[in-house]
């Protein structure tokens, strides 16, 4: 855990500490576009990351992207506090992330042409890395963590993989799920229960180490 | 107290070390703190899940788009911006939409109904006028006949003989 707390804290230096981020939040609320820019720079990679986690679709992580950025610059204005931007941001994500789900099951139970472009679109571009043997073990490595995230429950899952996966705080979870941290530590603890019954998990972590 | 102290943790009380060491009780903390088994029992549960969060970011490419923001608005609007625009376009359709109904109620009123309003108009009158007469005789005509109210201009020429008015002199009478 002290190395995933240095990992936060080593990307909090990479971005500008706390107080440096309310400082360019505080003049991208005021209409600054310069400063929300800024904001773009410094968690885009995060982001784009943590959409990938959840769809695994280069194409539509990209798309989820622009249109979470979209809603966070319309939507700063109303931000209260500006120290909680990166919690606010990962909750657009969240529910950004969410809708796409629920219009993706809504198309597959209409059964409209869409659906169909979007899941043969995921398998191509898994076909499309230059190397074949890391094209291999990328695919083995999503496969078996999407057969453990579907043991969870829709919230042990948010919650190990913004722990885990996106590395926030407790608290940052806490503020982007709009639940108590204790609701939090709850999931995680079902979660990181089922991690540790869970071979196939164990033994991909014994491959990659 | 001892005994406790001395107990390993078991998987549970390693993963709740895990989520949140602060939050263990005291005498678990104290064994961790002290137990090179246990702690190394928790750093290995850290570690598998640091390699797995490392893991999965090396299996994400990297965003190839850049993220555009929309335009924004001008500013030439000034405090019509954002929520008041809505509020003045409602109210001036507000305002057009009575323009309008009144033009058609009595600019453009057809000819036959501008006569309904004048007959109505005359019907309103003589409704006046019946509740005027009633403001003066409330009673009805036979239960004016049957007080005397009916002879009033008799009665009073009566009176007048009867009761003449004040300053007439009863020998003083008009020459003919």
């Amino acid at each position: 855990m002290r190395e995933m707390t240095q990992k936060t804290s080593e990307a909090e230096t990479t971005a500008g500490t706390g107080s440096q981020i309310g400082d360019v939040v505080q003049r991208a609320k005021e209409g600054d576009r310069a400063a929300f820019g800024s904001l773009v720079s410094l968690f885009h990679e995060d982001i784009f990351r943590m959409v990938y986690f959840r769809t695994r679709s280069e194409v539509d992580a990209e798309d989820l992207t622009q249109d979470i950025f979209i809603q966070a610059f319309k939507g700063v204005k109303r931000l209260k506090e500006t120290d909680r931007f990166r919690s606010w941001l990962f909750s657009i994500a969240v529910n950004k992330v969410r809708d796409f789900y629920r219009k993706r099951r809504f198309l597959f139970f209409m059964g409209t042409p869409d659906e169909a472009g979007a899941l043969q679109r995921e398998g191509q571009e898994k076909g499309t890395d230059a190397e074949p043997l890391r094209n291999m073990e990328k695919k083995d490595f999503w496969n078996q963590i999407g057969g453990f995230l579907k043991k969870l429950s829709r919230l042990e899952k948010e919650v190990f993989l913004m722990r885990f996966l996106d590395q926030l705080t407790l608290k940052e979870i806490a503020e982007a799920l709009g639940k108590g941290e204790s609701t939090v530590k709850t999931h995680l603890y079902r979660a990181l229960k089922k991690f540790k019954k869970e071979p196939g998990i164990q033994a991909l972590i014994g491959g990659i180490q | 107290m001892k005994k406790h102290a001395d107990q390993h943790l078991n998987d549970d009380q390693i993963i709740r070390s895990v989520i949140d060491e602060a939050e263990l009780p005291r005498h678990i903390k104290n064994h961790l703190d002290r137990c090179p088994e246990c702690r190394e029992e928790k750093i290995r549960l850290e570690r598998d899940l640091t390699a797995l969060g490392d893991a999965a970011s090396r299996f994400v490419p990297r965003p190839r788009r850049v993220v555009v923001l929309p335009e924004r608005k001008e500013k030439s609007l000034g405090w019509l911006a954002g929520h008041h625009s809505w509020a003045l376009a409602s109210g001036v359709c507000a305002v057009l939409v009575v323009f309008f109904l009144g033009w058609n109620l009595f600019i453009r009123l057809p000819q036959g109904r501008l006569a309904g309003v004048e007959e109505e108009m005359q019907k309103d009158g003589q409704f006046m006028v019946e509740i005027n007469d009633l403001v003066e005789n409330p009673l009805p005509q036979v239960y004016r006949a049957i007080s005397g109210e009916g002879y009033a201009e008799v009665d009073e020429d009566l009176m007048d003989f009867v009761v003449p008015e004040a300053g007439e002199e009863p020998g003083d009478s008009s020459p003919v």
